[in-house]
C-alpha cells in the first residue's frame, strides 16, 4: 500500500515543528506515566483505523518497556486484568473523547468524573491535550493512507 | 430561561504552557498551502457540528462571517449536499472534511471516491492544508467537548 500524498506535516512549512512543540508540551506538562500515554495513543489510534499510528505506536511502546500482554490486550482493555484503574479511567475518557462524531453528550459525567478522582486538573490537560493531538496524526495519517512501518 | 453550561475545568490549552502558541502555529501552517480562507472556515464548521462542538461552531461561525462566508452558506453548510450555494471546490473539501471527521469504527473512512474528488481540485500542497486543517478542527474540537468549553466563552 502506498501514499496518496506525502505527509500534509511535511509538506506545509512550520507544521511539523508546531506539532513537536505540543507533544512536547504533553510530555513536559505533567507527570502523567509515559506508559499511560502510550497506551492511550494506541486505543485512540485504534479506534480512528489509523494503520500507521498503532504499529508505530505500538513499537515505540514496547520500546519503553511495555509488555506485549498489555499491547496485544489494550484494544479489549475492559475484560482483561492487566490494567491498574488509573489508566482503565484514561483509557475510557480515551474512548468516548474520541468517539464524538455524531453523538449527545459524547463523553458522559460518569466518565469524566471517573477520569477526575484520579487525575489532577494539569494530568487532566495532559491527557485531553494527548488524545486530541492523536486524534489529528490519525487523521493526518489515515486520510492520506501513510503506510504502516514507515517513518516520518 | 438560557441555558449556561459550565466548563468541567480550565481549558487544557490553558493549563499547559505552550499548547496555545503551538496550537496558533499548527493554524498558521494551514495557511501556508493557498487554500481560500473562507474554504478553511467551511471545512472547520462543519468538522465542528459533526463533533458537536458548542464552542467551535460558535467561534468558528463568527470567524467565517468575519473572512466573508455570506449568512447562506453559514445556514446551509450543515446540509451543503442539498444546498445550491456550494462550489464544487468547496463540496469536495467539505466531502473530504465529513470523511476524515467520521474515522472512529468505520473501515475505509476516506474511500478513493472521496479523496480523488479533492485531489481533483486541490494540488498537493492544498490538499495537506485541507487535511492540516479538517485535523487542527478535531483536536480543538476534543479539547473543547471534552471540557465542555461553553460557546461564546472566551478561549
Amino acid at each position: 500500500m502506498s501514499a496518496r500524498m506525502p505527509n500534509p506535516a511535511a509538506v506545509l512549512p512550520g507544521a511539523m515543528p508546531a506539532i513537536l512543540q505540543l507533544v512536547k508540551t504533553v510530555q513536559s506538562g505533567g507527570d502523567v506515566p509515559a506508559t499511560t500515554l502510550d497506551l492511550v495513543h494506541l486505543r485512540a489510534s485504534q479506534i480512528n483505523g489509523c494503520g500507521y499510528c498503532v504499529v508505530g505506536g505500538a513499537l515505540k511502546s514496547r520500546k519503553e518497556g511495555e509488555t506485549d500482554e498489555r499491547l496485544h490486550a489494550v484494544a479489549a482493555w475492559r475484560e482483561t486484568p492487566y490494567f491498574t484503574e488509573e489508566e482503565r479511567a484514561a483509557l475510557a475518557l480515551a474512548e468516548y473523547a474520541t468517539r464524538l462524531a455524531d453523538r449527545p453528550d459524547a463523553v458522559p459525567d460518569a466518565v469524566w468524573d471517573e477520569a477526575a478522582r484520579h487525575y489532577d486538573e494539569k494530568q487532566l490537560a495532559q491527557l485531553v491535550l494527548w488524545l486530541g493531538l492523536t486524534n489529528l496524526f490519525n487523521r493526518v495519517n489515515a486520510t492520506t493512507r501513510q503506510p504502516a512501518g514507515a517513518t516520518w | 430561561m438560557a441555558h449556561t453550561p459550565q466548563a468541567r475545568m480550565t481549558n487544557p490549552a490553558h493549563v499547559l504552557a505552550d499548547a496555545g502558541p503551538a496550537i496558533q502555529n499548527l493554524i498558521k501552517a494551514t495557511r501556508q498551502g493557498g487554500v481560500d480562507e473562507s474554504i478553511l472556515e467551511l471545512v472547520h464548521l462543519r468538522a465542528s457540528q459533526i463533533n458537536n462542538c458548542g464552542f467551535c461552531v460558535d467561534y468558528g461561525a463568527k470567524s467565517a462571517r468575519k473572512n466573508g462566508v455570506g449568512d447562506e452558506k453559514l445556514f446551509a453548510v450543515a446540509a451543503w449536499r442539498e444546498a445550491p450555494y456550494f462550489s464544487d471546490e468547496e463540496r469536495a473539501a467539505l466531502a473530504l472534511a465529513e470523511a476524515a471527521t467520521r474515522l472512529a469504527d468505520v473501515s475505509d473512512a476516506v474511500p478513493d471516491e472521496v479523496w480523488d474528488a479533492a485531489a481533483d481540485h486541490f494540488d498537493e500542497k492544498q490538499l495537506a492544508a485541507i487535511v492540516l486543517m479538517v485535523a487542527v478542527t478535531n483536536l480543538f474540537n476534543r479539547l473543547n467537548v471534552t471540557v465542555r468549553q461553553p460557546a461564546g466563552a472566551g478561549f
